[in-house]
């Protein structure tokens, strides 16, 4: 592992992808930080090919100033199929093969390998050019919003897998890359072999709430999964779920939630607020450390002060909680030795946080001011954990040099 | 024995032009006083429409209604025998007099202006605090400070809202000048502007210009914030040497985004104000720096408004004491009070020039005038009759009123004994004035309507609050207390019923409630006679005779 | 003179004194009163027993997560459309049991109002004014309450269940104050009375006593309106039981759906069964300024399932031929999605609904543009809603109160009934 030093983390990339009305919701790392996925709101994938270090050059500006920027290089693949927004994205270990979790009810299994079939043509800047032809003259205006598109190669072909009849929020590959777990919002978790493409178990999960968040242990023998749904009226409670299970019979190991919030302290007051201090807006993003014996769980949502939870998986029992995004914890992971865990959230920010104590190594990115600014949807880190994607809701895919 | 039975109109057959029936107690009559011309005027109308002369309200009666209406309260029971005992024929002018000189005189009136000044619902984010207003307010019915200086120094705004607690007032208002305009134009000269915001007044001389030339007087007041006093935030008026009130045109024909036309300030039905020019180079500050006291500007529009307001100002002076009238009663000469208008002609017009006028010339001497107005025999009417109008329009008869919340509320704890019992305990009191019950309940369920004349609708809530609520807090049963006094069998029940009564009522019990009351307090099983006694007093703190003004 | 405000808008000088001498019966009433409709017209409109039931999306639901999508476009999210049981029209797949009772519904895709801040915009969409700083403008149950309400009635008039608005009965006066349930549709404070019934009745003979010898003295209406509301308090307590649901809800639960808002959908039913003219029950979490999907694909389905079940159990007990079901918040929401997945206030082109009481099923009314920005069709104002309401329910929305000294119609100047929308 890297050491990772605060005044060593550096943005690289800013890749474009800014279709009107959508914003980026999953990005992936590809193999090594010179391929990378991302999807958006309307379901379009683009795949990256990224040189070795950013080159940099010379740019004029509005005002016909030149600034310091990186060449921007565009992307070569654009994964065609899906009908609703992309949730998450997966990618294997050696980069060949990315999952993709949709709201259209699919999940979709892309060889990146496979060839392309046709191209289209996108604009990958649109707010951006709105922005600019606002307070341009009116040929100048045209001249901007008529600027060249990006053409990009279509592939098609993918496989898809049809399994589920809701939105599916929840997608994990398993650290051996075997298997893959995905749920949806009826409760409905499935772990998928990766090979055979075909189910390993499925279960579905108790009451209302959605799966907001799945994920496998290395193994791939054991599965977490978080439940969450926002609530229905001024007096319902908010229903979450937090569970292990062993994938080989979707058998229920441990229902975190009842260990440590047991129901017959219900419904004092002091359960509500110690529950719903515990949940806040659900607990969105979710991991296992590499050895199994630790599990991550983000707050997410529009809360306040979105915390780490970090547990202890036999017992379920919280051991501490760490770091923190103002507004929500989107995205989070384990750095390969479990010694860290990388962050994402509604701040516009990521960080790099020491498992044993809490304490902030690193962090990448600022605040851009206050709340309704954007968020980071989500994080990759690359196999050698020295580069770091994130994807951005403002429209962009933002790549950083940790190391 | 039961002496408001004279009240059973049986004066009706007398002569209309001739003097009340009854003696007024008050010696001085001569018509040369406003009372007399209050009278005579009242009789020579009475005499028109055909009405027959009414009866004078017996002691008791009398004794409530004005000490409500001086002091907002009821009188004690010592107090009320003492009233009813006293042979004095000059009594009620003493009682008046006693009562103005009260400090809950200043009390009352406090609480009453402010409502008229604020309401319960006031807008602003400072007006739920008034505590600075209020005790301004309260110095100044202390002082008996005049009508026009503590009008003007409403308008004039000057100090903050903590120490002065004037300012106030105009900072209701802040960043909406039009609502300011219709807010002083009602309040102060007794006009409604309302309609000619959007357009022309069809029946009155109101024109648009009206409107948003008042407004326009108002346009440049800022809210500032500078410290604190007493835990209440300092908040300034602030007054720019820029800034204008924009009129886009019939409301009917604005469209979106039109800035329209700067607005001169023009005094209503008057002309436009002359101002300095501003030197054309002159830049005002964005706005005042908070959190310090704001300079006066160069030239003040909101002066001139006040100045012009209140100095020999017809509608201002018109405006006062016909909204004093009704305080006392029932309607005003004009009613709606802020409705003088040609469509609105007064009932009594001579008398509302009278009373003008001589406000006047007593330099707007609100203590005068109450007093004037208390001593008529016109306001010592008896309540009995046939109308049913709770505000009579020919003022035959007194007039009916909801007490307000802060009546009620002091007067149910001065009548179940609460007051003395916690005196006498020792008990350290917790909520200010308003304490005993929750007193939310009691201004959410009792405070509306209070336009100052008493409107009364009745209403679920409050009943359910008189049914179920909170008044068994205030009916303590300690030894000691009022309510187990009335247990003791050493005094005869006749004796505590009439005690009871004089507490509750002010007033001594008929044949018929005495027999009813003893009755109730009779119990078999001597255990039950607590709960006895305070089903009693339930009944009399909650029945129309207590709710009521009359 | 603008031409609009004559008559109906002020009273010549003759008509305001007519009107001030009409109530001289009951001078208190003199500002309260209506002065155009005369009281046989009002006991007309009573005979009707037209009942109004409002549900509450309080914060302001998204017309694009409701009735009008627009799929594909910018400005669509990612909801999808469902088909309904009207053919062509079709909603958001968050609402699979409205679809199949859009044939008893109008949905207006065409409002535009004019308050879009939350305390303006609820204030002016319960009582179709703008709040003005010296006029307290009534609620829609207020007004309802004071046509079709039952004088007289044990159970209150106006009924709020888990509600929003604090306009409440105006310049109407307290008599049409609402009767405001808890969240979970618990009774106010002091609703109940605790006191042994042997103990009431013997205080209340001798209050009664107390008030027969005073109104031997005294007939001024205020005190005969102090003696009724004591009558009104007492008659509730006979009536308490009809707030109690726990045994319907065993039967109707599943249909109602597992949620407060159901159940309290179910006591609005069964408190207008038993004769209360308006209840409002009111929803609340649609602010979502963030995370707007979510949001409403947490809020939608219960709101869904129960607004269905109501209006199920209505038509199947013969109620909803007299009873109006209004669906509305005080705004809509934005075309545009912000970059918190939210969508903030928007007024110049939403969604509401209403059914029942002689409106037409089945019914679109008004139509937006594609992204759904602006209302290209049939716009309806907040007054246009109000006066189309009023008139369904058999009350003239020219009905005029007078506040102080203005006469102030039902529903604003200029509001013109929408007429299509009437069976």
């Amino acid at each position: 592992m890297p050491d990772y030093k605060p005044d060593q983390i550096k943005p690289a990339w800013k890749l474009p992808f800014d279709v009107t009305g959508q914003w980026v919701t999953a990005v992936a790392l590809l193999g090594s930080h010179r391929q990378v996925a991302a999807a958006n709101q309307d379901g379009t994938i683009l795949v990256w090919d990224l040189p070795e270090e950013p080159v940099a050059i010379k740019v004029k500006n509005d005002q016909g100033k030149e600034e310091d920027a990186f060449e921007t290089p565009n992307p070569v693949r654009r994964l065609v199929g899906h009908t609703n927004g992309v949730t998450r994205l997966a990618a294997t270990p050696d980069g060949k093969t990315l999952i993709s979790a949709s709201l259209d009810h699919t999940i979709r299994i892309w060889d990146l390998s496979a060839a392309t079939s046709g191209a289209s043509e996108l604009i990958l800047d649109s707010e951006r050019r709105e922005q600019r032809a606002r307070y341009a003259s009116k040929e100048k205006k045209v001249e901007i919003l008529d600027a060249p598109a990006v053409k990009v190669a279509d592939q098609t072909a993918a496989t898809v897998l049809s399994a589920h009849q809701d939105w599916i929020n929840a997608l994990a590959i398993s650290g051996d890359g075997r298997r893959f777990i995905s749920g949806d919002d009826r409760g409905q978790a499935i772990v998928w072999d990766l090979a055979t493409k075909k189910e390993v178990s499925r279960w579905k999960c108790p009451g209302v709430a959605w799966i907001v968040g799945a994920a496998l242990s290395t193994d791939g023998q054991t599965a977490l999964v978080s439940q969450y749904r926002r609530k229905g009226g001024d007096w319902n409670n908010y229903p979450a779920g937090l569970r292990v299970y062993n994938v080989a019979d979707g058998a229920l190991k441990l229902d975190i939630l009842a260990v440590n919030y047991p129901k017959e302290k219900n419904p004092s007051y002091q359960y509500q607020y110690e529950y719903n201090k515990f949940v806040a807006e659900g607990l969105w993003a979710v991991a296992f450390s590499p050895d199994g014996a630790m599990l991550a769980c983000g707050q997410g949502g529009e809360g306040g002060e979105g915390k780490i939870h970090l547990l202890e998986t036999a017992t379920g029992k919280p051991l501490r909680q760490i770091g923190g995004h103002q507004y929500g914890v989107t995205d989070l992971a384990f750095s390969r030795d479990g010694k860290l865990v990388f962050s994402a959230g509604r701040d516009t920010q990521f960080k790099i946080l020491k498992v044993h104590d809490g304490q902030e190594v690193a962090k990448g990115g600022k605040p851009r001011g206050g709340q309704f600014y954007d968020w980071l949807s989500a994080i990759s880190l690359s196999p050698d954990e020295r580069w770091l994607a994130a994807s951005d809701i403002s429209g962009h895919v933002q790549l950083w040099k940790l190391a | 024995m039961a002496k408001w039975r004279l009240a059973l109109v049986s004066a009706c057959v007398l002569a209309c032009s001739g003097p009340v029936a009854g003696s007024r107690s008050s010696s001085a009559s001569a018509a040369d006083e406003l009372r007399g011309a209050i009278d005579a005027e009242i009789r020579q109308v009475w005499s028109r429409e055909k009405i027959a002369l009414p009866a004078p309200a017996d002691d008791s009666t009398f004794l409530r209604r004005v000490s409500l209406d001086l002091t907002g309260i009821i009188p004690t029971a010592d107090e009320a025998k003492a009233f009813l005992d006293d042979a004095d024929p000059h009594k009620r002018a003493k009682l008046i007099d006693r009562l103005l000189a009260s400090p809950r005189y200043a009390i009352h009136q406090a609480d009453v202006w402010d409502l008229v000044f604020f309401g319960r619902n006031p807008p602003g984010e400072d007006s739920n605090k008034r505590e600075g207003f209020d005790r301004w307010l309260q110095q100044a019915f202390e002082q008996n400070l005049p009508y026009d200086a503590l009008a003007r120094a409403m308008l004039k705004a000057e100090g903050n809202s903590a120490e002065q607690g004037a300012p106030l007032y105009l900072l209701q208002y802040d960043r909406h000048p039009e609502d300011a305009a219709v807010a002083v134009s009602a309040t102060f000269l007794g006009v409604q502007l309302q309609c000619a915001r959007c357009h022309d007044h069809p029946y009155e001389p109101w024109k648009q210009n009206d409107f948003y030339g008042l407004a326009a007087f108002f346009a440049r007041l800022v809210r500032v914030k500078a410290g604190q006093a007493d835990k209440l935030d300092k908040v300034f008026v602030a007054e720019m040497n820029t800034g204008e009130v924009k009129f886009t045109g019939k409301a009917s024909e604005a469209k979106a985004g039109k800035e329209g036309v700067p607005v001169k300030p023009k005094f209503l039905a008057g002309a436009v104000l002359e101002e300095p020019d501003l030197a054309a180079e002159f830049k005002d500050e964005k706005r005042p720096k908070e959190g310090e006291p704001p300079r006066p500007p160069k030239f003040s529009r909101k002066d001139k408004l006040a100045e012009w307001i209140t100095t020999d100002n017809r509608l201002f002076a018109r405006a006062a004491v016909n909204r004093v009238w009704s305080q006392y009663l029932g309607r005003g000469l004009v009613h709606p009070v802020d409705n003088m208008s040609e469509s609105n002609p007064p009932s009594h017009p001579a008398l509302l020039d009278r009373l003008a006028s001589e406000f006047v010339s007593h330099h707007y001497d609100l203590k005068w005038l109450i007093r004037e107005l208390v001593s008529s025999d016109t306001y010592q009417l008896t309540m009995a009759g046939a109308t049913t109008e709770a505000q009579p329009r020919w003022f035959q008869r007194a007039r009916v009123r909801p007490l307000s919340a802060e009546e009620l509320l002091e007067s149910w704890r001065r009548a179940a004994g609460y007051d003395a019992w916690a005196a006498a305990s020792g008990k350290k009191i917790e909520g200010g004035r308003f304490h005993g019950v929750t007193w939310d309940y009691v201004r959410n369920f009792f405070g509306e309507p209070n336009n100052g004349v008493g409107d009364f609708q009745g209403g679920l809530q409050e009943q359910l609050y008189l049914d179920n609520g909170e008044l068994n807090r205030l009916m303590v049963q300690d030894k000691g207390s009022f309510l187990e006094s009335l247990t003791k069998a050493d005094e005869p029940l006749d004796a505590r019923i009439e005690r009871l009564f004089l507490a509750t009522l002010s007033r001594r019990p008929s044949t018929e409630e005495r027999s009813r009351f003893a009755e109730q307090l009779t119990v078999k099983d001597p255990q039950k006679l607590p709960e006895a006694v305070r089903e009693a007093v339930w009944t009399l703190l909650t029945c129309s005779e207590f709710r009521f003004n009359h | 003179m603008n031409a609009r405000c004559i008559p109906l808008e002020h009273l010549s000088r003759r008509a305001l004194l007519k009107g001030s001498l009409a109530a001289a019966g009951g001078g208190t009433v003199l500002n309260l009163g209506d002065l155009f409709s005369s009281a046989a017209r009002a006991e007309a409109v009573r005979q009707q027993q037209k009942r109004c039931i409002l549900i509450w999306l309080n914060g302001g639901a998204s017309q694009f997560e409701t009735f009008d999508m627009k799929v594909g476009r910018p400005t669509g999210g990612p909801f999808r459309e469902i088909s309904t049981n009207v053919a062509g029209t079709r909603i958001c797949e968050l609402m699979p049991c409205m679809a199949q009772q859009m044939d008893k519904i109008t949905v207006i895709r065409s409002m535009r109002t004019s308050q879009i801040d939350h305390p303006q915009g609820i204030h002016l969409m319960h009582t179709g004014y703008a709040q003005a700083a010296n006029v307290r403008f009534p609620e829609l149950g207020a007004v309802i309450a004071k046509y079709c309400g039952t004088p007289g009635a044990a159970l209150p008039n106006f009924i709020k269940i888990s509600s929003n608005g604090d306009a409440g009965s105006g310049f109407l006066g307290p008599q049409y104050q609402p009767f405001a349930l808890g969240h979970d549709g618990s009774l106010p404070p002091f609703a109940r009375g605790s006191l042994p019934p042997e103990q009431e009745a013997r205080r209340n003979a001798l209050r009664s006593f107390l008030e027969d010898q005073y109104a031997i003295r005294e007939q001024a209406e205020t005190s005969k309106m102090h003696r009724e509301a004591y009558a009104s308090a007492r008659r509730l307590q006979s009536a308490l039981d009809t707030f109690k649901i726990d045994e319907q809800w065993k039967k109707y639960g599943e249909r109602y759906g597992d949620s407060g808002f159901g159940r309290n959908c179910l006591l609005a039913r069964q408190l207008v069964e038993a004769g209360v003219p308006f209840v409002e029950v009111g929803h609340s979490g649609y602010d979502t300024h963030a995370d707007n999907f979510t949001g409403h694909k947490g809020l939608v389905p219960p709101m869904d399932q129960a607004w269905a079940a109501l209006l199920t159990d209505l038509h199947e007990r013969g109620l909803l031929a007299s009873t109006l079901v209004v669906w509305m918040g005080e705004i809509g929401r934005t075309p545009q999605i912000n970059n918190r997945a939210g969508r903030d206030h928007y007024v110049r082109a939403w969604s509401t609904a209403l059914a029942g009481c002689g409106l037409k099923g089945g019914l679109v009314y008004g139509e937006t543009d594609v992204d759904g920005k602006d209302v290209k069709s049939n716009q309806v104002t907040e007054g246009d809603f109000f006066a189309t309401i009023y008139r369904a329910l058999g009350i003239d929305p020219k009905t005029e109160h007078l506040a102080g000294s203005r006469p102030i119609p039902i529903a604003p100047f200029g509001s013109k009934v929408v007429d299509e929308l009437l069976a």
